[in-house]
């Protein structure tokens, strides 16, 4: 009987342990630029770049596998999203690899500080995301309901309160970065502004995936 | 009166001779436990496949249980619909009609063994041609056929209003079945799954799920079902006996599920991969069969080598995902503790709504064999006369005994490997799913027989599936698979019909 489609919801969860896994090595690669370990950076450089495509190639065997006529627990069209939104976790993480190639880059001692912080921040709200879709299973499980869902609702909210702090770091990375730009290269200030603007993107793709599942709950 | 009929008739008086009698016995007997067989080969599975695949029963014991339950639900149940098959389509008149002109008997008797062969030959095309056809759908479009060409310029001979209602009975049947599924797995929803202590919750509810199951299992069976055996209770005497052994189960079940418990993470049944991979590597391996069959030369050699690494591969991903014995291996290993706990209790009640499902498959599904049959045998011990009432006595418990045993031969001998192949497939159908989508279907079912109507459990199933869908319980459902039934429909019924009156002339034109 062709009856049941292949569930999408294990190979979602596959797809966002590959962009949990390429967020993570943001801070070692960065910080390979800043202690100036090239051999290193290549490393991480290549190991990002190679997840990201794993991950490109799982998201498009989900997609394959969900024609119009795939009926599904949630809305189809919402899972779609969730799936685009996880999806730039991967590449704005290789954007970051990417620009940290273009140009031998410096960063001045005091901005370490504020940036890993933010980088600490950005990673904390991803990887909630991430244990979030990890309970994709269970949600299906319970069929989006009861207290699987109440449990999942609870992590949303503190996705959404850990952005606002992530935010918050973002803010203060920025203006620490101008505060010194009488010591750093005009060119360095345009790169790491772009870095950091990078950083909170990744942050804001997390809160909005809490906020897609949120609706796929009350459905 | 009817023209084509008279075209038939008047052209050999008297009746059959002793060698004549013989051969239509033999092709009667041969088509009908064809049918049984192939309804025990084909459509078993759809009861047994979700226990087998969710490590409940092994595939023996859901052999023997299938057995059983089918048999008994054929032999003690599976007259009303026969009778349906029998003679259901015909109006009174029409019987009247066959039976006061010379050759009527014999007609109808090229008839039914016309639509016996015409369902099963179509059957054998379909299958060999992977279409799913519903035995149901063939046998009735076959009969329909056979009284269309006899009373072809007397169309009000045939009981239309009978045949909407059976036809109408193959939509409501998959809605009502999808209805039921629904309801229930919301209730377990709400009364289960939603709740902080699944396990326990689950512990409560499943006494009166097992109740409810034995209650309809045998209300139908007391209620009218035992005739053959003598007994014959009224609706009160059987609700009361049906109330008596739904506690006593309800009851015996209550230690049984106390003894369940929680088991904490056990990372051994985890699986090594991705199920996606096993699942894909044993397509690969298939395809590279099929494409080294196809090429030649150095081409094949070179997808011979490929197959057969990938062949490697598969073998060592599928061991690697093998949970180590004693432990079940099935949809509901991954979740909580609590959920898999919960899914386990499941597992004993989904044996329960197999069994139920079984029987009422038995119930329905036997007249497509034994009522043409019935019809074949009933006019041939009348020298030719049709009856309207019942075929009563002993006759018809040994066709029905018949059908029995041809559903449990075709089990045997091919249904097993459709079960193995079903069970076999990662489907997201967990006990609890399983056990709302049998027992909605098995309601639907039972109702339809004790109202007499034909209808197609493989159909009912999948609109019992398609109701937990509904209720957001399943991963993902193939909606096509609901353009593929309604295709099926459109192709059997006018084929049935063309195949039988193909079959009718042969049989004129032999005897």
């Amino acid at each position: 009987m062709a009856l049941f489609g292949r569930s999408p919801f294990k190979p979602i969860q596959a797809h966002m342990e590959k962009s949990r896994s390429c967020v993570e090595r943001i801070k070692p690669v960065i910080n390979s630029i800043i202690d100036n370990e090239p051999a290193e950076f290549d490393r991480l450089f290549k190991e990002i770049s190679d997840l990201e495509s794993e991950a490109d190639v799982i998201k498009n065997d989900i997609r394959s596998h969900l024609p119009k006529s795939i009926f599904l627990p949630i809305d189809r069209r919402d899972l779609l999203e969730i799936l685009d939104i996880q999806e730039e976790l991967p590449d704005t993480a290789q954007d970051i690899a990417i620009l940290l190639t273009l140009r031998p880059l410096k960063l001045p001692a005091d901005m370490k500080e504020p940036l890993n912080n933010l980088i600490d921040e950005v990673a904390k709200v991803c990887n909630q995301a991430a244990d979030m879709v990890q309970e994709f299973d269970e949600l299906v499980e319970t069929s989006f309901g009861g207290q699987e869902a109440k449990k999942v609702l609870a992590m949303i909210e503190q996705i959404n309160t850990d952005e606002t702090v992530a935010d918050g770091t973002e803010r203060a990375a920025a203006k620490k970065l101008f505060d010194l730009e009488k010591e750093v290269e005009v060119l360095d200030v345009i790169m790491w502004s772009r870095i950091i603007n990078k950083l909170g993107d990744l942050a804001d793709s997390a809160e909005r995936m809490a906020n897609r599942l949120r609706l796929m709950i009350a459905k | 009166m009817s023209d084509t009929l008279s075209l038939f008739l008047g052209q050999s008086g008297g009746f059959f001779s002793e060698t004549q009698v013989w051969w239509i016995y033999v092709i009667a007997l041969c088509g009908g436990f064809y049918m049984a067989w192939s309804i025990g080969a084909n459509d078993v599975a759809n009861a047994m496949g979700t226990s087998v695949g969710s490590g409940a029963l092994t595939l023996r014991n859901a052999i023997i249980v299938a057995a059983i339950f089918e048999f008994a639900g054929a032999f003690l149940v599976g007259s009303h619909v026969s009778e349906t098959v029998r003679k259901g389509i015909f109006s009174d008149e029409a019987i009247k009609f066959l039976n006061d002109s010379d050759d009527g008997g014999r007609l109808y008797i090229y008839g039914m063994m016309g639509a016996l062969l015409a369902a099963a030959t179509w059957l054998l095309t379909a299958t060999y041609f992977g279409l799913p056809v519903s035995t149901t759908h063939s046998i009735v479009g076959s009969v329909v056929g056979f009284g269309m060409l006899i009373f072809w310029d007397d169309l009000s001979m045939i009981h239309w209003d009978k045949v909407g209602n059976i036809v109408l009975s193959w939509v409501v049947s998959p809605v009502l079945a999808g209805g039921f599924s629904f309801l229930v797995f919301i209730a377990i929803q709400r009364l289960v799954l939603h709740k902080k202590d699944m396990v326990n919750s689950a512990k409560r509810m499943a006494p009166f799920l097992v109740f409810l199951v034995f209650l309809i299992i045998s209300l139908v069976t007391l209620y009218k079902g035992l005739k053959p055996l003598k007994l014959d209770w009224t609706f009160s005497q059987a609700l009361l006996g049906a109330t008596g052994i739904g506690i006593v189960s309800a009851l015996i079940s209550i230690p049984l599920l106390n003894r369940i418990t929680v088991e904490e993470d056990d990372p051994e049944t985890a699986h090594a991969q991705n199920p996606v991979i096993g699942e894909d590597l044993a397509r690969m391996k298939t395809k590279f069969k099929k494409l080294s069959m196809l090429a030649t030369g150095e081409v094949e050699g070179k997808l011979e080598s490929l197959g057969a690494r990938i062949e490697e591969l598969s073998a060592e991903v599928e061991e690697q995902d093998q949970p180590p014995a004693g432990k079940t291996e099935g949809a509901g290993a991954w979740g909580t503790p609590q959920m898999r706990a919960t899914e386990k209790i499941f597992v004993y009640l989904q044996i329960l709504s197999a069994c139920t499902v079984a029987f009422a498959h038995g119930a329905n599904d036997v007249a497509n064999a034994v009522g043409p049959l019935m019809g074949v045998v009933g006019a041939l011990q009348r020298e030719g006369e049709i009856v309207s009432e019942a075929l009563s006595g002993r006759w018809s418990l040994y066709i029905l005994g018949l059908g029995g045993l041809g559903i449990v031969i075709g089990l045997a001998t091919w249904g097993y490997k459709v079960i193995e192949t079903i069970g076999k497939k990662i489907t997201e159908l967990t006990p609890t799913r399983g056990f709302s989508a049998e027992f909605g279907a098995a309601i639907t079912i039972l109702v339809a027989s004790r109202l007499s109507l034909p209808i197609s459990t493989t159909h009912t199933l999948v609109g019992a599936v398609l109701g937990v869908g509904l209720a957001r319980g399943i991963g993902a459902l193939n909606l096509r698979v609901v353009r593929d039934i309604v295709v099926s429909w459109v192709v059997t019924l006018p084929a049935g019909a063309f195949l039988t009156i193909l079959f009718f002339f042969i049989f004129k034109a032999i005897f």
